[in-house]
């Protein structure tokens, strides 16, 4: 593959090839995604906030569910579902209001600032619209496991030509003053939206999943 | 406000929380969302996520709360603090009992009258034989 591709430059092309099954699309589609996950995550680290303000789409939902011990006859309800109580449920204007708050330089449980090391890993693009997971209530199957409810965003999951539905996983190290570590660890499930410019995306729709019941950390100060 | 020992809640922010000690320094919470039963939906769907963005491990306020509670701690734990008594004195003498509407000891919120509330009933429960003499002496001190 050389530079010369068209896909190189043209992501909407590189997904409608990828969705037909091209593998080199494929490869170069999860490559790009990868690289823009990087890229967040790098400006989460480098406390630039603003900077990865400018990845998420006007549109953003950005929700990360209450997670319980069930046995399996309850397994269906694991997690949070919407209406009730979620870790975070959050719009564009929400996650503006929480960076103010950061600038504000008062933020006490951020000031000193934690140091934060966002480890994303199990990239897993789904260019078809639906992840391979049934459960997500981002591209997931309609008909799945989570309590009947219709999965946001299954409705257009296949119709929007230009998003792309990714799962990943994420390992946060938190340090924080001397001595405290804490560790989040989890998945997402996106729905990314393909844009000009040269970040290539931007985040539509956040579903992370923590994978702890009760949260062991003093509080949740960082983003995902 | 507590409901001795380890019921809280906010007033205004309809959240309630259980703290649970699970140990020295450790202490586990339950964080509640109350909403009323016949709000209209859109006026639940603004508690429910209004409350969660505030006072959640997440939320706003609480991610501060998480840190002050965790530093104060610290420095309880320090030789110097040992060796001094708790000081829980502010407001006192300002507490009124002959509220018309309220009954028992009403301090303002910035204060300390409900600590000192809080240790006085505890104190009083380490060195009293029996539940009835309890309640006896506990509505003795209300008006």
């Amino acid at each position: 593959m050389t530079s010369e591709s068209p896909w190189a430059n043209d992501l909407a092309a590189c997904l409608k090839s990828a969705t037909a099954g091209d593998a080199i699309a494929r490869m170069l589609l999860h490559h790009r995604v990868e690289q823009f996950y990087f890229l967040e995550a790098a400006r989460l680290d480098a406390r630039d906030y603003r900077g990865w303000f400018a990845l998420l789409a006007d549109d953003l939902t950005y929700r990360m569910p209450l997670r319980f011990n069930r046995t399996a006859r309850e397994r269906s309800h694991e997690f949070s579902r919407p209406g009730e109580s979620f870790l975070f449920d959050e719009d564009k204007a929400s996650i503006d209001r929480r960076i103010k708050r950061l600038e504000t330089g008062m933020a006490w449980a951020e000031e000193p600032p934690s140091r934060t090391r966002h480890a994303i890993s199990n990239v897993r693009v789904h260019p078809s619209g639906l992840s391979a997971n049934a459960d997500d209530p981002i591209g997931g199957n309609p008909s799945g496991t989570n309590g009947g409810l219709e999965p946001a965003g299954a409705a257009d999951a296949q119709s929007s030509g230009d998003t792309v539905v990714v799962t990943s996983y994420f390992h946060v190290y938190r340090s924080r003053l001397e001595r405290q570590v804490d560790q989040l660890v989890g998945e997402r499930t996106d729905r990314l939206r393909i844009v000009t410019g040269e970040t290539g995306f931007e985040v539509v729709e956040r579903y992370a999943v923590l994978d702890q019941a009760t949260v062991l950390a003093n509080n949740l100060s960082m983003f995902f | 406000m507590t409901v001795f020992p380890t019921l809280s809640f906010l007033p205004g922010v309809q959240t309630l929380r259980v703290w649970h000690p699970r140990g020295p320094n450790e202490i586990e919470v339950w964080a509640l969302t109350l909403v009323f039963a016949d709000a209209p939906d859109d006026v639940k769907e603004d508690t429910r996520v209004g409350v969660l963005r505030s006072f959640s491990p997440g939320g706003v306020y609480e991610q501060d709360d998480g840190e002050n509670w965790v530093a104060i701690q610290d420095v309880l734990r320090g030789y110097r603090a040992r060796q001094t008594r708790l000081n829980t004195g502010m407001g006192r003498g300002h507490a009124r009992r002959d509220d018309p509407d309220y009954p028992g000891v009403i301090g303002n919120v910035y204060g300390e009258e409900a600590a000192r509330g809080f240790y006085d009933h505890w104190g009083k429960m380490l060195v009293t034989d029996d539940w009835n003499s309890l309640y006896a002496s506990e509505t003795a001190t209300r008006r």
